[in-house]
């Protein structure tokens, strides 16, 4: 009826022994999570618009840039350097802080939403597995908000920079101390182990959290957070322990000790604004059980929610 | 299912089959050209061309969002991704719930003329029975997961009667033991299984003008009485 349809009834279709025509694992999981990005659109949004209005806050700021620099002159080498990466640090935590809360909200949403408004049968209708599904879904918090928000800190903090150089330049003052002093390879480096850290080790954060979001039918948040913070209370009023929630509150901030020298050679606690290359500690990091155990456990939630999703229906 | 598990084995079963739940399921944050990017991507099946051909048709804009498309164009977008994959069995399941009779029309219609040849099973599950009956080759009703009748159009055909019995005959006719019998505009109609041996053709013509039933009609005839023969047979076991 159609030059379609004509080339389709002339290409002969052999239904028993069809070529096995399979798409590439790569490519399977590069489109998956392609969709993942266009259906969460704030998982750039988010990190970019807080880096935009960091920006405008330091466009601001330069006004008095050229005073505070001849204050910084007058210091001491050491906290002169910390007052020079204070906006750069703060731009680092803000934007850490952001992709974590990106990262907690999508997870939680990520197999729910996809059940509360029925489109889990159109997903299940393609040669997806659940397993490809589920690895593309947690590469989001665990590979994709980190290295994009790796990205953005390093072009914005290139940029405040920039305009740091060209405005003490201008005005004449502090250029050379801001040259010399501010190690901003350095801050880099450490930004992108720091990154790598939380991801291994908020790991089996992100498999519960998408572990309940495929399970609950209802208010996933609450699901989540709930359960933990009640077997903590209860161990607490019965058994006057508390192991349980030590273990919630290593999970959540045991990776800085683990990971990095908190104090210097001479004892000093280390500036969170600066953390200086020397001050990690990568072979400890890797040799501490909890992140293995983490690792495993992570594992072990996220083979239960492909196990899950088989399973999953529309709600 | 074509030799695969359905659970387990569902990603390599979806490279042969196609599958419709409803025309609701489209997530509706997609963009058009989004969810042909993606079926391309993920489909080893696929043919993007055939997708475009079919939409070309429609007044469908690439840059809509689904939320943003009628009930009736979400179907044919529906309609022209899964058309456009080389698939052995397409599965519809009530696919057009919602649409109106001119949609549903439409949707069979391309359904036959672009999609259907030799090679392809296509199996509809739906209550809106009267759309299908001239498309059909076989027929199956399901009642609580109990399959209650299993037969080809032809079987059908030949198999049940509709007759519209002139009034004096209707006491006649119910001595042949109609499987059912309703009353329009004052006259009965009633339906005879001529499988049964109660009566024959000629016989059945003689009362009344005979024709060859709708599904639906076969339908309450079937499934309206369900309830109560499971209730006598509930009966029978408790006497």
């Amino acid at each position: 009826m159609n030059t379609q349809s004509n080339a389709m009834h002339e290409s002969p279709l052999d239904s028993q022994g069809i070529a096995p025509a399979v798409v590439s694992a790569t490519r399977l999981m590069y489109w998956s999570v392609r969709r993942e990005l266009w259906e969460n659109r704030s998982i750039y949004v988010a990190p970019l618009a807080v880096a935009a209005v960091y920006m405008l806050g330091f466009l601001i700021s330069l006004i008095w840039l050229p005073h505070s620099m001849r204050e910084v002159a007058a210091h001491h080498p050491a906290p002169q350097l910390v007052e020079l990466a204070m906006p750069y640090g703060h731009a680092t935590w803000l934007l850490l802080v952001t992709a974590l809360l990106v990262g907690i909200f999508y997870s939680l949403d990520a197999l729910h939403g996809e059940r509360r408004d029925r489109s889990i049968l159109f997903w299940k209708s393609l040669p997806v597995s659940d397993l490809t599904t589920i690895l593309s879904k947690v590469s989001i918090p665990f590979v994709v908000l980190p290295l994009l928000v790796f990205a953005i800190t390093v072009i914005l903090q290139l940029f405040m920079w920039l305009l740091n150089m060209a405005v003490l330049l201008v005005s004449g003052t502090g250029a050379a101390t801001l040259w010399a002093q501010l190690p901003l390879f350095q801050m880099e480096l450490v930004l992108l182990y720091g990154l790598t850290v939380i991801a291994l080790w908020y790991a089996p954060i992100y498999g519960w959290l998408l572990l309940v979001s495929g399970w609950a039918r209802r208010a996933p948040f609450l699901w989540a957070v709930l359960p933990p913070l009640a077997i903590a209370a209860v161990e607490r009023i019965a058994f006057h322990t508390s192991y349980f929630g030590s273990l919630l509150q290593d999970r959540l901030i045991g990776f800085a000790a683990r990971a990095f020298d908190l104090k210097d050679k001479g004892g000093v606690p280390v500036d969170p604004h600066f953390i200086p290359l020397a001050q990690v500690a990568p072979g400890r990091f890797l040799s501490s059980p909890g992140l293995w155990i983490g690792l495993l456990v992570a594992a072990a939630l996220l083979a239960a929610a492909v196990r899950l999703r088989r399973y999953r229906e529309p709600i | 299912m074509l030799g695969r598990d359905p659970w387990s084995e569902r990603d390599q079963l979806m490279r042969d089959v196609c599958f419709i739940a409803d025309v609701a399921v489209l997530p509706r944050w997609m963009r058009v050209s989004q969810a042909l990017d993606y079926v391309a991507g993920v489909h080893p099946r696929f043919d993007r061309a055939k997708a475009e051909g079919f939409l070309a048709k429609t007044s469908i804009r690439r840059e809509s969002k689904v939320r943003e498309l009628s009930k009736g164009m979400v179907t044919q977008l529906h309609l022209a991704l899964v058309m456009a994959i080389d698939a052995r069995l397409l599965v519809l399941d009530e696919p057009t719930l919602g649409l109106d009779i001119l949609y549903r029309k439409q949707f069979y219609d391309s359904l036959l003329n672009d999609y259907f040849d030799r090679n392809r099973t296509i199996v509809v599950t739906t209550h809106q029975v009267e759309d299908v009956q001239h498309v059909l080759t076989d027929l199956m009703f399901i009642n609580r997961g109990r399959i209650v009748l299993d037969c080809s159009m032809e079987e059908f055909e030949s198999r049940y009667l509709e007759v519209t019995v002139h009034p004096e005959r209707v006491a006649v006719a119910r001595t042949l033991k109609p499987i059912h019998e309703r009353q329009v505009l004052g006259r009965s109609i009633l339906l005879f299984d001529l499988k049964l041996d109660h009566a024959d053709r000629q016989q059945l013509a003689a009362l009344g003008d005979v024709r060859t039933p709708s599904i639906s009609d076969l339908f309450v005839a079937v499934m309206g009485d369900k309830s109560g023969h499971q209730a006598g047979a509930a009966q029978g076991v408790a006497r």
